[in-house]
């Protein structure tokens, strides 16, 4: 074995005479037939040799295609290879002599192939045709080939031979569309000049246009000798006797194979004359049809228009489904069912007073910043301040649940909000605050809150701190929940998550797994509340609370607040 | 290489066959049909491509046989600038089609070889196909007019259109490239591979 191996060279060097026997390896193919019958067919094409002869000659194939036919000796007619006897009187067929000629060899040689070109007068062709084609000329019969199959077989194998037709042409439209859209209009228009050529179409054209035009012309007329348009009985008398007339024309055409004419034309020419006929009903229909829908359509618009007089859109506006709870009332005015900043729902109490024993009641105004946390250092003065020493501004305000008042940024002197007296005034009441009670608070009652009630806060009687939300009613959404991720408006998105990494002794013991950790995702961006729910041993579950805890994201929104969201976090432990 | 007597003949050919004459046609044809077909699939790497090249290629020379100067080159190498501007044009349009089996029938394919050295060569001539293919255009072609066509390098200038110190380091940088993607079968020098391979299987 070791005496057969080659020895491999020391390093990767080709040499020139290697590198050339390796490029040897590689055998280009011979050319092939096809290419010498391609340059065959352009060098005829080419040179000019337009002959038909010598087209055919040089598709051997198409000769194939030639619709091979039996003839009846009995009834003189021709009928489909499959055949055997004659369907009409049962009298054997039999292959026209014309047929059965031996087809031209194929050319076999480049020279033959090309010399397959010279005109070569191929009589079996002109032979074979002669016969049918002289009485189809004279205008004696036409040729119709009937299979003994049923419509509906007939019918799908049109669709069929479109469909085929189709996926033959598609290509070639999709290789030069406006070249292909052009020979199809031109072929197209070239069938219609010749169907129009035919004698008596365009006689029977004008017959129908002249005709028409009468009938509108008439029905105008009628129209508008009645001065409130033309009467429903007489539309219908009028459409009844043009129908009468239609009636009479294609009932002359169906008697035609009795011997009737149609406009005088020989029997034979009757059928042209009807199809102009017919052609010129179609279009004629077509542009009433169309000029009635386009009207149609005109009214439809102008309906439209009428019922919306002086409007335009502007733009489209989202109506949500879920709209907001409305508040019933003010907050802590003693009305509704509460609410406060607590999470649930909770009627807040509470209120305050004051008064610099003015004359006047206390202004209107606003109130001032509330909080329940930061204590009241500077009661609420309806007088601008005159600053006799500068000082550090100190803002006056309220001890009342900011959630029940909340921010007011209006230019506005501070005074009680449903105050009608506009001049500054403090209010008789005493102790400093605004309003006829007691205290550095604002209202009738006593305190540093607001509104009837003791002690600070707002809603009545004694202090209380509300909860459920700023709705005096309803209490409205607390946006401080915990949502779940069905009731958030979008969800938490996490932009960096690290990866929980092995313990050792995890490692050695083989432990995988899946830890299910469920955390709260808060709207300041923490991830707190974290609690194993499926957990693995060996210090797994801490590692995972851990990465957990390190997780960034953005928070959850509702209705455009930012908000706390409950997650489930899976952290898959796998050894590989 | 083609001696100045052909050059006359082809001269003389070309001018029977635009004038209408398909004889001097086919025999001009038959002259180059292979020589055009060979280089024109060794750069376009498929038989049909090639075909086109081909096709297109005695066309043009039909349709204006007065492009061909006899006295700045020879026909072959006029007909092989042709077929070369021919593949670049095909390269560069952008909706190219691309044959689904780029070997052609196994006509060329000896059979008298036993099928595992069929199998080995087809492979290795796959392998070299694939190397040259992956060539630059411009290093592949001055290749294959070198090494397949035997064109000298004045002759691969003129085809090229540039001058023979371009198509010589075209030519070293084709052979780096290659010596480089084809290291691994330099020893499967044939005999030598194909036997030990039979070898080894007969002793499994």
């Amino acid at each position: 074995m070791s005496s057969i191996e080659p020895e491999l060279p020391e390093e990767n060097f080709i040499s020139e005479d290697e590198l050339k026997g390796l490029l040897e390896r590689w055998i280009a193919p011979q050319p092939s037939k096809t290419l010498d019958q391609r340059i065959a067919n352009s060098y005829h094409t080419e040179m000019g040799s337009a002959d038909p002869a010598a087209i055919s000659a040089r598709f051997p194939q198409s000769q194939n295609e030639v619709v091979k036919m039996k003839f009846c000796s009995t009834c003189q007619e021709e009928f489909a290879d499959k055949f055997s006897f004659c369907p009409v009187d049962g009298s054997p067929l039999s292959v026209p002599a014309s047929e059965a000629q031996p087809a031209v060899p194929e050319p076999t040689t480049t020279s033959q192939l090309f010399e397959a070109g010279d005109p070569v007068p191929s009589a079996p062709e002109v032979s074979e045709v002669a016969g049918s084609t002289a009485l189809v000329a004279r205008g004696e019969y036409h040729l119709t080939m009937i299979d003994d199959e049923t419509l509906v077989g007939r019918l799908a194998k049109e669709v069929g031979y479109v469909a085929h037709e189709y996926q033959l042409t598609w290509p070639e439209f999709k290789r030069d569309p406006f070249g292909f859209t052009k020979r199809s209009l031109v072929g197209y228009g070239q069938m219609a000049s010749k169907a129009i050529g035919n004698r008596n179409v365009i006689a029977g054209l004008l017959v129908a246009l002249v005709a028409m035009a009468v009938l509108v012309g008439i029905l105008s007329l009628l129209d508008r000798a009645q001065p409130g348009g033309i009467s429903k009985a007489g539309f219908i008398t009028f459409a009844a006797i043009a129908g009468l007339i239609l009636a009479a024309v294609f009932a002359t055409w169906v008697t035609k194979s009795q011997n009737g004419a149609v406009l005088g034309a020989p029997d034979a020419e009757s059928n042209n004359a009807v199809a102009g006929m017919v052609v010129a009903f179609s279009f004629f229909l077509l542009l009433v049809g169309g000029g009635v829908f386009y009207n149609f359509w005109q009214k439809r618009l102008q309906l439209q228009q009428q019922q919306q007089p002086n409007q335009e859109m502007v733009q489209f506006l989202d109506i949500p489904t879920e709209q907001p709870t409305p508040d019933e009332g003010t907050a802590g005015f003693d009305k509704g069912k509460g609410g406060g900043s607590k999470p649930k729902q909770e009627k807040p109490g509470g209120g305050g007073g004051g008064g610099r024993q003015e004359a006047k009641p206390a202004s209107f105004g606003k109130t001032p910043q509330a909080s329940l946390t930061v204590p009241q250092i500077l009661p609420p003065d309806p007088h601008p301040p005159v600053v006799k020493n500068p000082s550090l501004p100190t803002p006056a305000t309220l001890n009342v649940d900011p959630t029940l008042m909340p921010p007011d940024d209006r230019q506005l002197n501070y005074g009680l909000r449903d105050s009608k007296n506009l001049d500054p005034s403090s209010g008789p009441g005493t102790g400093n605050g605004m309003g006829s009670g007691t205290g550095t608070g604002m209202g009738p009652g006593s305190g540093n809150g607001y509104g009837p009630g003791r002690d600070g806060n707002i809603g009545g009687g004694d202090y209380h701190e509300g909860g459920g939300g700023p709705g005096g009613g309803g209490g409205g959404t607390d946006y401080n929940k915990v949502f779940s991720s069905k009731e958030v408006s979008s969800k938490a998105r996490v932009i960096s998550k690290p990866e929980p990494q092995y313990t050792e002794e995890a490692r050695k013991n083989q432990v995988t797994g899946t830890v299910v950790l469920r955390a709260v995702f808060t709207s300041g961006g923490q991830v707190t509340g974290i609690h194993a729910v499926q957990g693995l041993p060996n210090g797994l579950t801490e590692r995972a609370i851990a990465a957990a805890r390190q997780i960034k994201f953005v928070p959850a929104t509702k209705d455009g607040h930012q908000v706390s969201m409950y997650i489930q976090l899976e952290y898959n432990f796998n050894l590989y | 290489m083609l001696l100045a007597a052909d050059r006359n003949k082809d001269e003389l050919l070309l001018a029977r066959a635009a004038a209408g004459d398909s004889a001097a046609f086919i025999q001009l044809y038959e002259n180059h049909r292979a020589a055009i077909f060979r280089f024109s699939y060794r750069l376009a790497g498929s038989v049909e491509l090639a075909e086109d090249i081909t096709h297109d290629c005695f066309l043009s020379l039909l349709r204006r046989p007065d492009g061909f100067q006899g006295r700045h080159a020879t026909l072959r190498t006029y007909l092989l600038a042709a077929a070369r501007n021919l593949w670049l044009k095909q390269l560069r349009s952008a909706g190219r089609e691309w044959a689904m089996d780029d070997l052609g029938d196994d006509e060329f394919v000896s059979f008298e070889r036993p099928p595992l050295t069929r199998l080995l060569d087809d492979e290795l001539s796959a392998k070299v196909q694939e190397a040259v293919s992956a060539l630059p255009p411009l290093q592949r072609e001055a290749l294959v007019l070198f090494e397949y066509e035997g064109l000298s390098l004045s002759d691969i200038a003129s085809i090229s259109g540039t001058d023979v110190g371009a198509v010589k380091s075209r030519l070293h940088r084709a052979r780096q490239r290659l010596r480089s993607s084809l290291s691994q079968y330099v020893n499967a020098s044939p005999e030598l591979n194909t036997s030990r391979e039979i070898v080894t299987l007969e002793q499994a």
